[in-house]
């Protein structure tokens, strides 16, 4: 492995679509980084603000957040009321000094895994450029 | 294939075969589902977004109250419930006995690949060396001889295509499991006992190669509609760019054209396929998403049939906002443009000019194939047809099709005394589980593979890492997972060790899910304490990546708990609000059921809009269902009754009526079924109220099926449809008024066929095979003249007489009519019920119209659970189409009533009372209306047949005083935690 | 047009309006009356329900201090309807708290009559004793010597909200001469309803009360701005809020003190906080080192996530603090910024919907 910086990202994802989209990349073998671990949740409106701020906290470098194309969620709206919610967490969180570019929601439909490895690669990349956390190798109280 | 005694055979897995093996499995009985081709979805697999709102949401039809049965996953990439067996690439090649015993013969064609063994590496596909044009995506793009035959789907392993195949072996010795099979000798199977059969084989599109002047198949920029969805699909050949097969060029300019294949009499096709209109609105939609703003997309089309409740105000949008172009005319031919690659369209236009047109790309809008004939069986006693094996439906007459066929199916099985398995009985909710009891102890199992060489020491790396987590895990290696003596080794060490909790590190956790399934049965383990990490598929991963996900699993089987809720008791007997025919049927349905029935009507008499039904059939009908309805001693029907306050949930419901005489009564009920019905619209357009022989459509009818017409003396009558409706503030088609004035027109020139009459149309609305009645009046010589919204004609009440002003489509002067009679197509519109809308805390369109849970998975739903609806409350329809509806609506209320009690599942959100501060923002978002304010007990309770456990609840709720089981705060932080 | 009435104070504004609050218990237009009161044992005015009118005589409802934020105890009062009538007089912040629990169901207002005044702010607790040591009556003197006010905190210094929102009866200081007259001010019709029963003669609202607000407008809102830029200077990256917080015990002292922070019991004493020894020993073994009680940070950013909608900025948080971490400086300058993003002011208009709680629907396309 070398030296360079290497993203940690953490990916909560819906169960309903970009879970499933995510699956179609891996079994359609479209690669994305390794560092992009994946956590599926029933819906992007299950996202409570403490997993973004736990991710942060803890030293992702960015917080990807992908739930259906409004109007597909399975439970009618949960995207839309996830992203108010994330909306708000990320006004906060920017005031710390996270760069609310390491939040980054968006809506991959279930059959879209092209698109799922396309936005890993790009959410990668812009972190990337963005460099490690604020918190990293730093003890948070 | 498992073993299980099919009870019910479904024959097609697309919308309605699914739709039809879910209500089964639903109420209790063992389904068997077979399909001719590999994959299970029907033509959506090739869709990924539908009218009429663009989304899919395909997942909506799976169960929502016994939902542990069935997997939680995208219903597009297959189908899993422990009550329904799939077997794909089957057929049925006879039926024979007597219904409830039915003997079914059935052919399957080998698929090539071991669904047990494969792990879909992929490697047979590499080195397959036979490349086919690739059929999933309609012929754009290659694919290989062996291949996942749906891209997107898992739930089938690899499959050969025999056709294609060269039997060269290479494919064989590739594959590191030994799965692949060069065997396709046809096996003929015979299953016996089967119950019933539901034929759900869906409608075969038109294929246009055949229509050489529309040069599909030899020009490659001329693509079908569902080529055009592969096309645009990001999973499709073009990754969803939209571009033009021949050169790859981004698609500027594209044109669709209607009815290619359907209302054509050259090709014996004299129907309309009701589904292609506003499929190519949706296309052209989702197409100006894709392309440049400069792009143009124009529909070339007869007749618009929008004739759904909101499909009027989708193509206004689709014209006006997002700036499609229609054009009334049927283009007969296509060439090659200037560039070869270009396609020239000669058409005429609005203003009868002769227009030339290049495009870059040209979509067929493809209708149902002609001279289709269901296969002989169809008939056999016993076998229901869906209504999609009869023509082209969309998403919507699917689904209430299938219901309908499975709601006859049900009933003829009540009445011979066969019964599902008692659910009730055998359902264990998973979260009472011992594994809750202890503290968590996880056993990690190690897959030694039997496939990669060097895994031992992967493994050994890894193991290291593992023994340093604190707490304990218990950690072995097995041999070859994915075999039956791997599988036999971890079923040992479970009996005989003490884990509470199972991780796994193996391959593709596919391969291992239908694996876990068969561990419930023979140990204590069950897939909620069961996690797997795949450690050997993808590209080479370092230690420290494949620990951390290692360390997500095991943290995520830590934090699982166990359930608390309770069941629910179900009160078995229904509420059905209206005694019209949707209602009416509704009720017998129920009946034949056994299921106890209040029919509350507001009149004094049962048949709702039946007084005002003149055709002959249909009244019969009818009639045949309401005296069924009123000699049913388990229909109680109240009539002058009018609903005043209704509560609960779910299951359980309570409401009061109120009798005309001010006597109320108390009903208890399981649930709710509303067929309120809806009346002729009143319209002051077209000077109806000036005079008295301009009538309503409804009027005319009765007048000309009246004795008397004959003695009248009719030179002329003139009609005019849409008339103050489809456009604002009532823009949506009625439905029944292009058939009913057709009829009236035709027997007009029955009975005097001299009189001329003339019909002022924007779009004849006859869909499916009612466009025979359309094709019989102009043949009769009735003429048609359109016009637009801002071409209207103009009705003038002259010196007594009547004077209609219009515009000859043909020559575009003006003519003028004197009718003796003008009828006017008023629409319909739904009855007032805005107090029942507030009991029931439901909503309706901006029409009035009862909105559904979802316009097409779930038309007969509320969203309510536990109240439906149907008939004209719900959005126009056809009295036999409101019947149906109504028939629907049972079936789906059946899956409640069949329920002594509501099992609590896996999946729930819970309420922990003793934190929760009642603040009440739980039941505000809750997108299922499922929780309530115990108000005795002052607490905030769950609805369990409603929850279908999203979340949304306990991440709004600041304590975690609501939670959802198995995605627990603390775990989902947890796993958090791990994966940094 | 809007009801006055003016009231001769006679150097005792605390006296008038504890005899219009005693008239209204006597007249029986309210049943009980929430206000600051001055029991026998300390000085410190705590929030009390009198329904004897003739205990009126040791309320303290203009009283420059606030033990606690009595949102809370109004709340308590008002958690449902009883049939009676209560009235609360409670400061600005305090009201705005009210409305928020009323929008959470903590509360009903139906039957509350609220009565607030223009907020000159409030002295902390130690500082108030030691004043009430060797002062009487503190109240007067804080409004007859403008110099006294400057000893308000300094989140109160910074608050632009001085005047009530949504109060059905506003005592008005603003532009008065309040040794010798105040003013009654009705908001709603039940506020009418009571100056009319009480026989107030009523005037036009003077001119003065306008250009007062004003002028205390514009300098709270300057005071405001720069406790704005010095806070986000101290929390704007991870490092310097760690210093920030450094000292933090955990005690969650800000948390009970918070009247928004409405939960039974805080999501971080649930057992989703309580970490089992192998999550903390897995932690430290990642991390090489973990301090405990773990999660400060994560504390604070939550209780931020959870109610910064609603922070109302009445200062209580740091008053209660052992630590001396200006954690309200911290909440009002990051809430600032959310309440922007919603456009939403925590207790302005109890219809108002808690942002959350709205979303737009978007377009199919997502555009």
């Amino acid at each position: 492995m070398s030296d360079e910086f290497e993203p940690k990202i953490i990916a909560l994802v819906c169960n309903w679509c970009t879970y499933t989209a995510a699956d179609l990349a891996g079994t359609s073998r479209l690669a994305y980084s390794a560092n992009v671990r994946i956590i599926r949740l029933m819906c992007t409106g299950m996202i409570d603000p403490k997993y973004i701020l736990k991710a942060l906290l803890d030293g992702a470098d960015g917080v990807f957040i992908g739930g259906c194309h409004p109007g597909d969620c399975h439970y009618i709206n949960g995207n839309l009321k996830a992203k108010k919610r994330i909306s708000g967490i990320s006004k906060i969180v920017e005031q710390f000094g996270f760069d609310p570019e390491r939040l980054r929601l968006r809506w991959i439909g279930a059959s879209e895994g092209p698109e799922f490895q396309r936005n890993m690669n790009e959410f990668f990349e812009s972190i990337k450029a963005l460099g490690s956390t604020p918190v990293r190798d730093r003890m948070i109280l | 294939m498992g073993n299980k005694i099919a009870k019910i055979l479904v024959v097609g897995a697309g919308i309605s075969g699914i739709r039809a093996a879910l209500d089964f499995a639903d109420i209790g009985y063992q389904v068997c589902v077979v399909e001719k081709s590999p994959a299970v979805g029907g033509i959506l697999l090739q869709l990924d977004r539908q009218f009429p709102n663009n989304h899919c949401g395909m997942c909506r039809m799976l169960p929502m109250i016994d939902r542990d049965v069935c997997s939680q996953f995208c219903l597009r990439r297959g189908l899993f419930h422990d009550s329904i067996s799939v077997h794909t690439s089957t057929e049925v090649v006879s039926i024979e006995g007597n219904p409830g015993q039915l003997k079914v013969v059935l052919s399957r064609q080998p698929r090539g690949v071991d669904s047990e063994l494969c792990n879909f590496c992929g490697k047979c596909e590499e080195v397959c060396p036979v490349s086919v044009p690739d059929t999933f995506n309609e012929g754009l793009g290659e694919r290989k001889a062996i291949c996942l035959p749906v891209p997107h789907q898992t739930s089938g392993p690899y499959s050969i295509d025999w056709a294609s195949c060269t039997k060269c072996g290479e494919c064989e010795k590739a594959c590191p499991t030994g799965a692949v099979k060069l065997d396709n000798e046809h096996e003929t199977f015979d299953m016996e006992d089967v119950a019933a059969v539901i034929i759900a084989t869906g409608t075969k599109l038109f294929n246009p190669d055949s229509v050489d002047l529309y040069g599909c198949g030899e020009f490659p920029n001329v693509v079908t509609s569902t080529a055009f969805e592969r096309i645009i699909s990001s999973s499709g050949p073009f990754k969803g760019s939209l571009v033009r097969p021949s050169d790859g060029r981004e698609v500027k300019k594209v044109a669709w054209l209607q009815c290619v294949g359907s209302r054509n009499l050259m090709i014996g096709a004299d129907y309309c396929s009701s589904a292609c209109c506003m499929f190519a609105i949706k296309e052209a939609l989702l197409a100006r998403e894709k392309m440049s703003k400069d792009a143009e997309t124009v529909i070339f089309y007869m007749d618009m049939r929008t004739f759904g409740r909101d499909f009027q105000r989708y193509r206004d949008r689709a014209e006006k906002e997002s700036g499609v172009r229609f054009v009334r005319c049927r283009v007969h031919s296509i060439e090659p443009g200037e560039n070869p690659d270009d396609l020239r369209l000669k058409y005429v236009d609005s203003s009868r000019k002769t227009v030339e047109e290049d495009f870059d790309m040209i979509v067929l809008s493809t209708g149902k194939e002609p001279g289709r004939k269901l296969p002989d069986y169809a008939s056999h006693e016993g076998v229901f047809v869906a209504d999609s094996a009869k023509g082209l439906k969309d998403i919507s007459g699917s689904v209430i099709g299938a219901e309908v066929a499975a709601g006859r199916a049900s009933r003829m099985l009540k009445n011979l005394g066969i019964m599902p398995a008692d659910k009730d009985k055998d359902q264990k909710s998973a979260g009472q589980s011992k594994a809750f009891e202890e503290r968590p102890r996880v056993q990690v199992v190690l897959c030694e593979c039997g496939v990669i060489s060097d895994a031992g020491s992967l493994l050994d790396g890894i193991e290291s890492e593992l023994e340093k987590f604190p707490g304990r895990l218990d950690i072995v290696r097995v041999k070859s997972l994915c075999r039956k003596e791997g599988w036999d080794k971890v079923k040992q060490i479970i009996r005989d060790g003490s884990a509470n909790r199972l991780v796994f590190a193996a391959c593709n956790k596919n391969v291992l899910g239908p694996k876990i399934k068969e561990l419930e049965e023979d140990t204590e383990i069950f897939d909620s304490i069961v996690e797997s990490a795949d450690i050997y598929s993808g590209d080479e991963r370092s230690i420290d990546s494949l620990i951390k996900d290692l360390d997500m699993a095991v943290s995520r089987l830590r934090s699982r708990r166990a359930l608390f809720e309770h069941s629910q008791p179900v009160t078995g007997s229904a509420l059905v609000i209206g005694g019209g025919p949707a209602g009416l049927s509704a009720a017998l349905a129920l009946a034949d059921h056994k299921i106890d029935v209040f029919l509350v009507e507001k009149s004094e008499t049962l048949g709702g809009n039946l007084k005002y039904i003149i055709d002959k059939e249909l009244r019969q009908s009818i009639e045949e269902i309401l005296n069924k309805v009123e000699g049913n001693p388990r229909i109680k029907i109240h009539k002058e009754a009018e609903l005043i306050t209704s509560s609960g949930i779910s299951g359980n419901f309570t409401s009061k009526i109120q009798m005309k005489t001010g006597e109320q009564k108390t009903i208890l009920h399981g649930v709710t079924i509303l067929a309120t019905g809806g009346t002729a619209a009143e319209t002051d357009s077209y000077s109806m109220d000036d005079h008295e022989r301009i009538v309503s459509l409804f009027e005319m009818e009765k007048l000309v099926n009246d004795a008397s017409f004959s003695g009248q003396a009719v030179k002329s009558i003139v009609m005019i449809q849409c008339a103050g409706t489809r456009e604002e503030p009532r823009n949506y088609c009625s439905r029944v008024c292009c058939i009913k004035s057709l009829n009236n027109a035709l027997k007009i020139k029955q009975i005097h066929p001299d009189a001329e009459v003339y019909i002022f149309y924007r779009d004849i609305m006859t869909y499916g095979d009612s466009e025979r009645i359309y094709t019989e009046a102009r043949k009769k010589g009735i003429v048609f003249i359109p016009f637009d919204i801002d071409t209207k004609p103009e009705v003038l009440v002259e010196s007594g007489g009547l004077l209609v002003k219009g515009i000859d489509p043909v020559l575009g002067v003006p003519v003028e009519l004197k009718p003796d009679w003008l009828s006017l197509a008023v629409g319909v519109v739904p009855n007032f019920i805005k107090d029942l809308v507030k009991i029931f805390g439901i909503e309706t369109t901006q029409d009035g119209f009862i909105k559904e849970a979802d316009s097409k998975w779930r038309p007969v739903d509320t969203g309510q659970e536990g109240i439906f609806v149907c008939g004209l409350a719900r959005a126009p329809a056809r009295a036999d189409e409101a019947m149906k509806e109504g028939e629907a609506a049972a079936q789906r209320a059946l899956r409640i009533l069949s329920k002594n009690e509501i099992i609590p599942q896996r999946l729930l959100a819970r309420v922990r009372h003793s934190i929760c501060s009642m603040c009440s923002l739980c039941i505000e978002v809750c997108p299922f209306n499922a929780r309530y304010i115990d108000t005795a007990e002052g607490k905030i309770m769950v609805d369990i047949a409603s929850c279908q456990g999203c979340g949304t609840c306990a991440a709004i709720c600041p304590n975690s005083a609501t939670l959802i089981v198995d995605f627990e705060d603390d775990g989902i932080m947890n796993v958090i935690e791990a994966a940094l | 047009m809007t009801m006055y009435a003016i009231l001769e104070t006679n150097n005792n504004p605390s006296e008038t309006i504890r005899s219009v609050l005693k008239n209204m218990l006597s007249e029986k237009l309210v049943d009980v009356v929430l206000v600051p009161f001055k029991t026998e044992y300390s000085s410190l005015p705590m929030p009390t329900l009198i329904a004897d009118p003739e205990k009126m005589l040791q309320a303290q409802p203009l009283a420059p201090a606030a033990p606690f934020n009595a949102a809370r105890q109004a709340a308590s009062v008002l958690r449902y309807p009883t049939g009676k009538k209560v009235a609360v007089v409670l400061r600005t912040c305090e009201i705005r708290a009210l409305i928020e629990l009323a929008k959470l169901k903590q509360c009903v207002l139906d039957e509350a009559i609220l009565i607030g005044f223009d907020c000159m702010g409030r002295i902390e607790n130690d500082s108030y004793l030691e004043m009430a040591a060797q002062e009487e009556d503190i109240t007067t003197s804080f409004y007859a010597d403008s110099s006294m006010q400057d000893r308000i905190t300094g989140i109160c210094k910074a608050c632009e909200y001085f005047q009530p929102y949504g109060a059905d009866l506003t005592i008005c200081l603003l532009g008065m001469p309040v040794m010798e007259k105040i003013g009654l001010m009705a908001g709603t019709e039940a506020g009418e309803n009571i100056i009319k029963s009480l026989g107030l003669s009523t005037v036009e609202q003077p001119e003065g009360r306008e250009v007062a607000a004003n002028s205390l407008l514009q300098k709270r809102t300057e005071a405001r701005d720069k406790l704005f830029s010095e806070t986000s200077e101290k929390i704007k990256d991870i490092e310097k809020f760690q210093k920030t917080i450094a000292n933090c015990l955990n005690c969650y002292n800000c948390r009970n003190a918070c009247p928004v922070c409405y939960c039974k019991e805080c999501v971080f004493l649930t057992d989703v906080f309580a970490h089992e020894p192998e999550v903390l020993q897995r932690r430290a073994a990642k991390r090489g080192a973990v301090k405990l009680p773990a999660d400060t940070t994560m504390f604070h950013m939550t209780r931020l996530a959870h109610m910064s909608h609603a922070c109302v900025g009445c200062g209580q948080c740091s008053s209660v603090c052992p630590s001396s971490i200006p954690v309200a400086d911290i909440f009002r300058t990051v809430s600032a910024k959310v309440q922007e993003l919603y456009n939403y002011v925590p207790g302005r208009d109890i219809s108002e919907s808690i942002p959350y709680l709205v979303f737009e629907e978007e377009s199919s396309n997502g555009k």
